[in-house]
């Protein structure tokens, strides 16, 4: 067992990048929608991830498509924190109260529904309701945003319920208010803060990475994500659909040979749109897997 | 007298059996109980005796159910809860297991800071200095930063009375400080709460040790199954204590230190009695058959004075006289 | 005398779970138990005192444990057995009944398993003395055992869950399964700490009438002078790892010519309390790892001392056939 007392640096670097690439995007505003007349180029100095099929930038969209999901997932985080964490620290704390009952009763018909199917036929209802759907997107991913956090309540809710009750039956907390602590201070400072924080801090990660999984899927979709032009990692992905075959066929090697292998790479990256497939794919998966790595390390604290 | 500290009067805690078709327990059976400004008293009593119960009924930690309870002039039973928080400033107690009172997801200063804030907001502007001199009084110097977790045994117990002591209360009592311990550590606690102490401070020590509370106190009070069968000055609890004087109960209890010569007394095995003395089913100063034993089993006796300071509850040691 | 266990040059190491290096807690211990006598091994928390039994009984996960030293066990009408022989270590140890030796663990509540009743669990122990009895067998043993540890109404007893009885109870169950076994040696590790005095002087009472009537060995791990001078032959003394004193009771208890400066100060704590003074403030200086492991708290160095104690560790030397002590200031010159 060796307990090495390291910085989830992975986790860590990727979220901190996410942030970085937001706020650079806001000062950095160049039309990214503005077609070149070089389509498909493969990457140089001016294009670093060549350009797509309408001859935009790929790179500078790849930094836009942060607008879509960076504000919107962290609505979903707070969204959970507000409701999630008062329940549980409602229910784990006065767990003989009448409204702590009530509150699991709720919680567990939240978290009884199909979810994620229940977001999409909700998101559906919305852009069939609207007259221009491109217009209310932005708003659609705020819903979508506040959906995926109702979503994750019920399982934030339990879990801090959980804990917050093996806590509050602990003598330190009958020690507490016979010091002179009100209820209040306990259960903030002492349970929530001192105690439950990673556990919150980790559902706060799968909640921000759910959220960007949800969205990429529903903007390469088609229907209910970011609408064209806008740019979204999801819809980079779907524009270059079309490129797939071409870039199949760039790839088949005459030989096996590790040069021609590598060849055909090339030429996929260079008269392809290679790089305009593996760039957003490798962007989501990164960025997942670093959420995900964050997650699994704090829970491993909230543990130890 | 409302110059007492603390006073109770037919203070009374009952609990549910333990089993489901027992009957009610009587932790605390109609207990009265006067504390002077600046004394030491110890509680003595084995496990089941309710001492712990008592301590904590008498700053209302738990709810006595009957009964009178004054904190100096102040009707403690007649608070409500907020009010009661904010007296706590002057009444604290000092958990037996320092382990579980503290927070384990705190460090040391962390805990006297909250203290300081709490109990104390005079001090604040002044709280780091406050916060180094106690752990330097205490001996924690340098653990100020640890978690309970990362602490000695000996040093959990110094952080527990170190957060009671802070808010300078008029009342402070230990339950069990030296319980478990080394017995090498355990008088380094002792030493350091008396040292801690302000003189005018009054303390209530509630231990199953009798050596340790006969060396702390100022008078002792002994208590059996809820109820106090004795109360004498701490030297009165000495093994070299004539046979024959006194509560059967603690003469039992002495009679087994470690290192006495003599056989230990034996308790009697009767069945346990509904109506009564409490101790009448197990006590060897008496038996059936004997001429007060109808008194014994069917009255409760009371506390009678027999000397300075000594009184006990037992019809047989201190029959209280017909008149 | 026979000896009943003889112990060489024991090193025990564990490795810290923070840093990951591996910390010497038993630094080469030698010593001998003889049948049929009582003894006290005594040191505070940390001294190595639990550690050393269970790495002897290998009950222990410290690791690596024992790196270093020999233990040999002589049973009944046997030839000595080496308790850390490699092949000891995976089956029972040849020439041995089931356990030769019963441990009763401090706190009895953690020893027992919650789940099965009193009865199945001193069974258990029955079978390993007696590997084929039958069930009727089985059950009259354990009514014999717990008749033999003083507990009222064995039968009923027998059928509760180890949360239905009371602490004095648990430890009696505890001593109980231990002695099931019918074991050469019985360990008993601090089984009176915390308990109330009325129960302390009960169990310890009954530990040393066990051990006249069953003709055990008793070893009884303690922090506690008072327990020691109630109860024990000889006394072994540890502190931070060492043993630092090995000798009769009346080394310690009646006046005589050396004695460990710490086992007078385990002395003296007791001694104050029984007669109402302060007890001697533990000097607060901070251990150091060269010469004397007690330097730093000695209150009997003198000033010719001061160096030698300060550079070497002091060795086991014999004062006469019955006593050794580890000390600068005891040698003979």
């Amino acid at each position: 067992m060796s307990p090495r007392r390291s910085w989830p640096w992975f986790g860590l670097v990727v979220l901190g990048a996410l942030l970085l690439v937001r706020i650079v995007a806001l000062f950095v505003h160049v039309d990214a929608g503005a077609a070149t007349d070089a389509p498909l180029l493969g990457p140089s100095w001016g294009h670093p991830f060549g350009t797509d099929q309408l001859g935009r930038d790929v790179a500078l969209r790849m930094i836009e498509s942060t607008e879509a999901f960076v504000l919107p997932g962290l609505l979903a985080v707070v969204v959970t924190l507000l409701v999630g964490v008062p329940m549980g620290a409602g229910i784990g704390f006065w767990p003989g109260r009448r409204l702590s009952a009530a509150g699991r009763f709720g919680l567990t018909i939240l978290g009884a529904w199909p979810r994620l199917v229940l977001v999409v036929v909700v998101v559906a209802i919305f852009t069939a309701s609207v007259s221009d759907p491109a217009a209310w997107a932005p708003l659609r991913l705020y819903l979508l945003g506040f959906l995926i956090a109702l979503t994750f309540v019920p399982q934030l809710a339990q879990e801090l319920a959980e804990r917050v009750l093996s806590f509050q039956r602990e003598q330190f907390v009958e020690a507490a208010r016979a010091h002179g602590l009100s209820d209040r201070r306990i259960l903030g400072r002492h349970i929530l803060w001192a105690n439950c924080r990673e556990l919150i801090l980790r559902q706060c990660c799968l909640v921000f990475a759910a959220f960007l999984l949800v969205e990429t899927s529903l903007s390469y979709l088609g229907d209910y994500g970011v609408p064209p032009p806008r740019p979204s990692w999801g819809n980079i992905l779907s524009d270059v659909r079309s490129q797939v075959i071409h870039v199949r066929s760039l790839l088949r090697p005459d030989s096996f040979a590790p040069g021609d292998v590598l060849a055909g790479i090339g030429r996929a990256i260079d008269e392809g749109a290679a790089l305009a497939l593996i760039a957003p794919t490798l962007a989501i998966v990164l960025s997942i897997a670093g959420l995900l790595a964050l997650a699994r390390d704090l829970g491993r604290r909230a543990n130890r | 007298m409302s110059a007492a500290v603390l006073s109770a009067r037919g203070l009374t805690r009952t609990f549910p059996g333990r089993t489901p078709g027992a009957p009610p327990v009587r932790a605390v059976d109609a207990v009265d109980l006067v504390i002077q400004p600046g004394e030491i008293v110890g509680l003595v009593g084995e496990s089941g005796s309710g001492k712990t119960t008592l301590g904590k009924a008498l700053l209302r930690i738990v709810e006595p159910q009957e009964g009178q309870l004054h904190l100096g002039d102040v009707d403690l039973r007649a608070l409500d809860r907020e009010t009661l928080r904010a007296t706590r400033r002057r009444m604290q107690m000092i958990y037996q297991s320092a382990s579980a009172s503290l927070n384990p997801g705190m460090s040391v200063v962390e805990h006297l800071r909250e203290t300081i804030d709490l109990h104390r907001p005079d001090l604040r502007a002044t709280a780091s200095t406050v916060i180094a001199e106690t752990l330097a009084r205490f001996r924690l110097e340098g653990r100020g930063d640890r978690r309970p977790r990362e602490l000695s045994g000996g040093e959990r117990r110094r952080v527990g009375v170190a957060r009671c002591l802070l808010p300078d209360p008029d009342l402070v009592i230990a339950d069990e400080p030296t319980a478990g311990l080394d017995a090498s550590v355990k008088a380094d606690v002792l030493e350091v709460m008396l040292t801690a102490r302000r003189p005018g401070q009054a303390w209530i020590f509630i231990s199953h040790e009798l050596d340790v509370v006969r060396y702390v106190s100022d008078r002792v009070l002994v208590m059996y199954r809820g109820t106090i069968v004795e109360e004498m000055p701490a030297a009165g609890l000495a093994a070299t204590r004539a046979r024959g004087v006194g509560h059967p109960y603690t003469e039992r209890l002495l009679s087994t230190a470690l290192g006495r010569t003599d056989a230990p007394i034996q308790p009697a095995a009767r069945p346990p009695a509904d109506a009564g003395c409490r101790y009448a089913s197990v006590c060897h100063a008496t038996a059936p058959g004997d001429d007060l034993w109808s008194r014994c089993s069917t009255a409760a006796p009371e506390l009678v004075a027999l000397a300075d300071g000594h009184q006990v509850a037992c019809h047989v040691r201190a029959p209280r006289s017909e008149s | 005398m026979t000896a009943l266990l003889q112990v060489d040059g024991l090193v025990v190491e564990v490795t810290d779970p923070g840093t990951g290096a591996a910390t010497r807690v038993l630094h080469g211990c030698n010593f001998t138990l003889q049948r049929g006598e009582i003894v006290a091994l005594v040191g505070e928390s940390g001294s190595g005192k639990t550690i050393m039994m269970r790495s002897l009984l290998g009950i222990t996960d410290a690791w690596p444990g024992v790196t270093a030293g020999q233990a040999r066990v002589w049973p009944e009408g046997g030839g000595p057995t080496d308790l850390f022989a490699r092949r000891a270590r995976r089956r029972a140890l040849p020439g041995l009944r089931g356990g030769w030796a019963g441990y009763v663990f401090q706190h009895p509540f953690e020893a027992l398993d919650p789940f099965q009743t009193v009865g199945r669990q001193i069974g258990d122990s029955v079978r390993v003395a007696h590997p084929g009895l039958g069930k009727a067998g089985v059950q009259a043993k354990v009514v014999q055992w717990l008749t033999a540890v003083a507990l009222p109404d064995p039968e009923g007893v027998a059928s509760l869950h180890p949360h239905e009885l009371s602490g004095g109870m648990a430890q009696r169950v505890a001593i109980a399964v231990a002695l099931a076994t019918e074991p050469e040696l019985l360990i008993a590790d601090e089984p009176t700490t915390g308990l109330d005095w009325s129960v302390r002087r009960e169990v310890l009472d009954l530990l040393v009438r066990l051990q006249r009537e069953q003709g055990l060995t008793l070893l009884l791990i303690t922090h506690d002078f008072a327990v020691v001078r109630h109860i024990a032959d000889r006394v072994l003394v540890l502190f931070r790892g060492r043993l630092v004193e090995d000798g009769p009771r009346s080394a310690f208890f009646e006046p005589g010519p050396g004695r460990h400066p710490y086992s007078v100060e385990l002395q003296e704590r007791v001694r104050a309390l029984d007669a109402g003074h302060a007890p001697p403030a533990i000097r607060a200086e901070a251990p150091v790892d060269r010469g004397c492991p007690y330097g730093h708290r000695c209150r009997s160095r003198t000033e010719e001392s001061a160096a030698r104690c300060a550079a070497d560790e002091p060795a086991l030397v014999a004062l006469d056939a019955q006593h050794r002590v580890a000390c600068h200031l005891l040698e003979q010159p």
